[in-house]
């Protein structure tokens, strides 16, 4: 019962905040800290708001995200950089990956 | 930007590093984290590879040590290594440092002087009046004084109303505003120094109209004048109750006066006459032109008996207006035979009309309005002559220093002590 009402209670302030931030037309990426992937092309693919590395190898290189875990699947993979906030990816993609 | 970034990281210098130990994924976490920079990440053979700052390098061993890991330099780039690696080539450094010193001294002198806005005047008069006034190109900049140029400019010039010096890399940049009216009485001559003046005529004309602001008129419309008669006299008389002069009042005098003045014109030209026909020959030599002093390179083109040459002279220059004192020279030379013509009847006479055109389009530039032409062209065998008068309105007013009188000055100077006393 009381777990059953923290839920819920958790569901009533998400829903409040996710109603703020469509109103007022806030940022989404900040306010939900949620993690941004843009590919380009297929030889590079860009995070946002990561919070860490877990496994890099030359095939797979797997991000810690809020809420999430990123995984890029390729070839030839490299880092170009990274940077606490965003990791530049090149290399032959095959794949970006999500779990929970 | 990215490019930037290149030179930045090349200028700190960088290493590569191989790295494996027991956490590598930690210690990449913790230099994100700390704001160590890492580019270039690769997998190789079970081991990291990576380019780190020589600065971060320093920063990483309290993560190393957190992360059980282990690194060794594979490769070093950068500027810092450059220098190392070249420690011992002295005469390299010396040159490099003797660079550095050439430029900063040439960027002490002033290599260019622009000047814009200028119409009236051409940019050579008053870059020979600046000579005069000491200031010339290779001329120390700490020497210039931009607002002692400024004022130099609007004193010698009088249709310059407003100027500007001001020192950018090494040119100097003179902006003048002129006069729009200039070519016309100005008044702001007269308001200049205020001593007392007269206006005389310039040249014999009858007075076309007068229109006095300050001083007193001597003459009337109609009146015929005389090259230098007294056109307004720059006292106004006082009376006393008897009417006569008791003293004068000085002042400035200031006047629109126009006259109508006549022109003689007599232009002649023979109908034979020598043309320049080009053959179409050209060649080209160059030269350098270092502090001013102008070495021509051995010239090999074609010797000509008779030709035009144009001399094109291209400053060398760092950025916008950091100009050096070197120039190349290239001079063309466009060879041409004399040829000997004769006008037609029409051909001369379209030329002496533009002739004539010619002149009263001068005349009109300077302020003056033709009225009446009375130019008669007329060709005979041998020659084509126009010749005749014209009529014009023009200002005749020029300035004069006022003769002053003493007697009646006398009284009042007597009339001053009195009046204190008291």
């Amino acid at each position: 019962m009381g777990k059953e009402k923290k839920r819920g209670l958790v569901r009533a302030k998400e829903s409040i905040k996710s109603n703020i931030v469509e109103s007022l037309e806030l940022p989404k990426d900040i306010m939900y800290g949620a993690v941004i992937v843009s590919a380009m092309g297929r030889s590079q693919v860009l995070v946002e708001n990561y919070r860490g590395i877990i496994e890099y190898t030359k095939e797979k290189i797997r991000l810690q995200a809020k809420g999430c875990q990123v995984a890029i699947l390729g070839k030839q993979l490299m880092v170009e950089y990274y940077t606490d906030m965003e990791m530049k990816v090149t290399g032959q993609i095959e794949g970006i990956l999500y779990d929970a | 930007m990215g490019l930037f970034i290149e030179r930045w990281k090349y200028l700190q210098g960088y290493v590569r590093v191989r790295l494996s130990g027991y956490a590598p994924e930690r210690f990449f976490n913790l230099c994100g984290s700390r704001g160590i920079l890492i580019w270039n990440l690769e997998y190789v053979d079970g081991q990291y590879e990576f380019c780190i700052s020589v600065k971060g390098l320093k920063g990483l061993k309290p993560i190393l040590r957190k992360t059980r890991t282990r690194f060794a330099i594979k490769e070093r780039a950068g500027l810092p290594f450059v220098f190392v690696r070249c420690r011992k080539r002295k005469l390299f450094f010396a040159g490099a440092a003797a660079c550095c010193c050439l430029v900063y001294v040439m960027s002490l002198f002033v290599w260019k002087i622009e000047v814009n806005g200028n119409l009236h005047e051409t940019d050579s008069a008053i870059l020979e009046f600046l000579e005069k006034e000491n200031v010339y190109h290779g001329l120390l900049k700490s020497r210039i004084d931009c607002e002692k140029v400024e004022e130099a400019l609007r004193a010698e010039y009088g249709d310059v109303i407003w100027a500007s010096a001001k020192l950018e890399g090494t040119a100097l940049i003179i902006d003048v505003q002129e006069s729009l009216a200039a070519g016309r009485q100005a008044p702001g001559e007269a308001a200049g120094d205020g001593a007392p003046s007269d206006l005389v005529a310039e040249k014999d004309a009858v007075i076309y109209s007068i229109l006095t602001r300050q001083g007193t008129p001597q003459v009337e419309k109609g009146m015929r004048v005389q090259a230098g008669s007294l056109l307004v006299e720059g006292r106004n008389p006082v009376l006393d109750d008897n009417g006569e002069i008791a003293s004068y009042q000085y002042c400035a005098s200031d006047a629109d006066i126009l006259g109508v003045t006549e022109y003689q014109y007599e232009d002649k030209f023979p109908l034979r006459h020598k043309e320049k026909a080009f053959t179409g020959e050209e060649s080209v030599s160059y030269g350098l032109r270092v502090f001013g002093r102008l070495a021509r390179l051995p010239y090999f083109g074609g010797r000509f008996k008779e030709y035009d040459a144009v001399t094109d002279e291209r400053a060398a220059k760092i950025g916008e207006t950091f100009y050096l004192p070197l120039s190349l020279v290239r001079q063309t030379r466009r060879e041409y035979e004399t040829v000997e013509k004769t006008y037609s009847k029409t051909e001369a006479e379209t030329l002496a009309k533009e002739r004539l055109d010619g002149f009263c389009e001068d005349l009109e530039q300077k302020g003056v309005q033709i009225i009446e032409n009375n130019v008669m062209i007329v060709t005979d065998g041998k020659n084509c002559t126009a010749s005749g008068s014209l009529r014009a309105i023009e200002p005749i007013g020029a300035r004069r220093a006022t003769a002053a009188t003493e007697l009646p000055q006398e009284g009042q100077t007597e009339d001053e002590p009195d009046g204190n006393g008291h």
